[in-house]
């Protein structure tokens, strides 16, 4: 009997790796374990698809399709971090063969947790999750929901899609060709990219912070009572339009571009003999700020 | 309140005394300082001390606009946007952007951290997705030509304060992005 006790984890470990490897045969894996309901679970894949779902269940869920490069997926749960780590062939032609590994990895995560997630030619979604997040991919796409909490995403070539659902949040959303999208969205954002565009709505908005060195930077929305819009971009165009609660001192500065406004203040000469245009002026109560500098790129400012 | 000290007390504008006399007429004095001075004055303004008080403020100037780049670059430093390295403050040295340029103090952690970058961008390059190469050196050729116009408005109008902030931020977002290659080619061989 006690030696049926000594061997039971090794049967139990012989049983899981069973399942695991019978998984692999048909491509098709599943695990759940039991997760921390407001811990955090860290996820990465190289290519493929990488979908996360925030749920009541405080369990972590991954279902995947597994591509003939993956060698196994790692799930584990240890304290309040978890980890589904899709692990490639060591010695295949996988980590070079991007694109071609078609991983599609469905993870549901307690919705407060906070997330963590990398890919590299992965396409990244997350929906529901509540917790703070942070996405990564290098060419993916990114799409995500946000909640109340801090989110950063960040791609190389990939674009960049955030909706918000009107809850003040710190936004963080950097890309160095991809595009830059978000909609619904309030609070805080700093956002760069180089030759990206960059489209945010937000409503109200606390800081709106952007730099870009080719792409265009629009923003829509509202301002709060003291908001900072700070705009920037080498050739690219700045456009804000934004009603704002008390109203904006607003101070626009082109070398080569044009200004244009919506309340028919006309921009004057930076100097007596230099090039360049500038547009100063308050709307209203101003206490909220308005920056835009470009160097060739037109200025476009609306307070409604 | 007494009676003898209610007389004291001024009720209205009018009750004021129209002028107070200083016990001293104080003028001829100023009026000899004043006289002493402008005798003075002409030896400070003789054509040679005005040419070298010119020099000294165009100094003067050259030194103040390099210190307004260098705590810009300092502030870019210790507030980095995107958690972008540390930025430059030696700029390329393109002819065109004068000699202040040449000027400009080189950070050395700036120039080791460029230059250690720029030696592995091959392969951190060749590392990435094929999707993404291309892409990365097209942004990097725009950073390139972005700081190149930058500089060589900068050699026009070595004054203008929004050249030297969107080429402080182009050298900053330059770091980023060579910082973001490299995590991002660690992130393919890393999984």
């Amino acid at each position: 009997m006690q030696k049926t006790y000594r061997m039971l984890p090794a049967v139990i470990a012989l049983l899981a790796s069973a399942v695991v490897r019978g998984s692999d045969t048909t491509g098709n894996f599943e695990q759940e374990v039991a997760a921390d309901a407001k811990g955090t679970v860290e996820i990465s894949s190289t290519s493929g698809t990488i979908d996360v779902t925030g749920s009541d269940k405080a369990a972590v869920s991954v279902k995947a399709q597994l591509g003939p490069e993956v060698d196994h997926v790692e799930v584990k749960s240890s304290g309040n971090h978890t980890v589904v780590h899709v692990i490639l062939k060591p010695h295949g032609s996988g980590i070079f063969n991007w694109g071609h590994d078609e991983t599609h990895l469905r993870v549901q995560v307690p919705k407060d947790s906070e997330l963590d997630v990398s890919g590299v030619s992965a396409n990244v979604t997350s929906s529901g999750v509540l917790g703070a997040q942070r996405l990564r991919s290098v060419s993916g796409d990114v799409t995500a929901d946000t909640g109340p909490n801090d989110i950063e995403v960040k791609s190389v070539s990939g674009n960049v899609k955030v909706r918000g659902h009107g809850q003040p949040a710190r936004l963080r959303l950097n890309t160095v060709s991809g595009d830059i999208e978000l909609k619904h969205a309030a609070g805080e954002l700093e956002t760069s990219t180089v030759s990206g565009q960059v489209s945010a709505e937000l409503d109200p908005a606390r800081a709106f912070h952007a730099r870009s060195t080719s792409g265009d930077i629009t923003f829509e929305g509202r301002l709060a009572r003291g908001a900072d819009v700070d705009a920037q971009s080498v050739n690219g165009d700045l456009k804000v339009h934004a009603a704002s609660e008390d109203g904006f001192q607003y101070e626009l500065q082109t070398l080569s571009g044009d200004i244009t406004d919506c309340f028919d203040a006309k921009a004057e000469r930076s100097g007596e003999y230099g090039p360049g245009h500038k547009l100063d002026g308050t709307r209203g109560g101003g206490s909220a700020h308005v920056r835009l500098k470009t160097m060739s790129g037109d200025l476009n400012l609306c307070d409604r | 309140m007494t009676e003898q000290g209610r007389k004291g007390v001024i009720r209205s504008l009018g009750e004021l005394p129209q002028g107070i006399e200083p016990k001293a007429d104080l003028w001829p004095q100023i009026e000899a300082q004043i006289a002493g001075r402008a005798q003075a004055a002409p030896a400070e303004t003789t054509p040679v001390s005005r040419a070298a008080s010119g020099t000294r403020l165009r100094w003067l100037a050259a030194a103040a606009m390099v210190g307004c780049v260098a705590v810009g670059v300092w502030i870019g430093h210790s507030v980095p946007l995107g958690g972008a390295a540390a930025p430059p403050l030696a700029t390329a040295g393109h002819p065109g952007a004068g000699a202040l340029q040449t000027a400009w103090v080189a950070d050395p952690r700036y120039q080791r951290q460029h230059a250690e970058l720029m030696r592995s961008l091959g392969d951190q390059v060749a590392a990435l997705p094929p999707a993404s190469r291309a892409k990365v050196m097209a942004s990097l050729t725009t950073i390139r030509e972005a700081k190149h116009n930058l500089e060589e408005g900068l050699g026009k109008d070595p004054g203008n304060a929004l050249l030297q902030e969107l080429l402080v931020n182009t050298y900053q977002d330059e770091m980023r992005v060579l910082t973001d290659v490299r995590e991002a080619s660690d992130a393919g061989k890393g999984i």
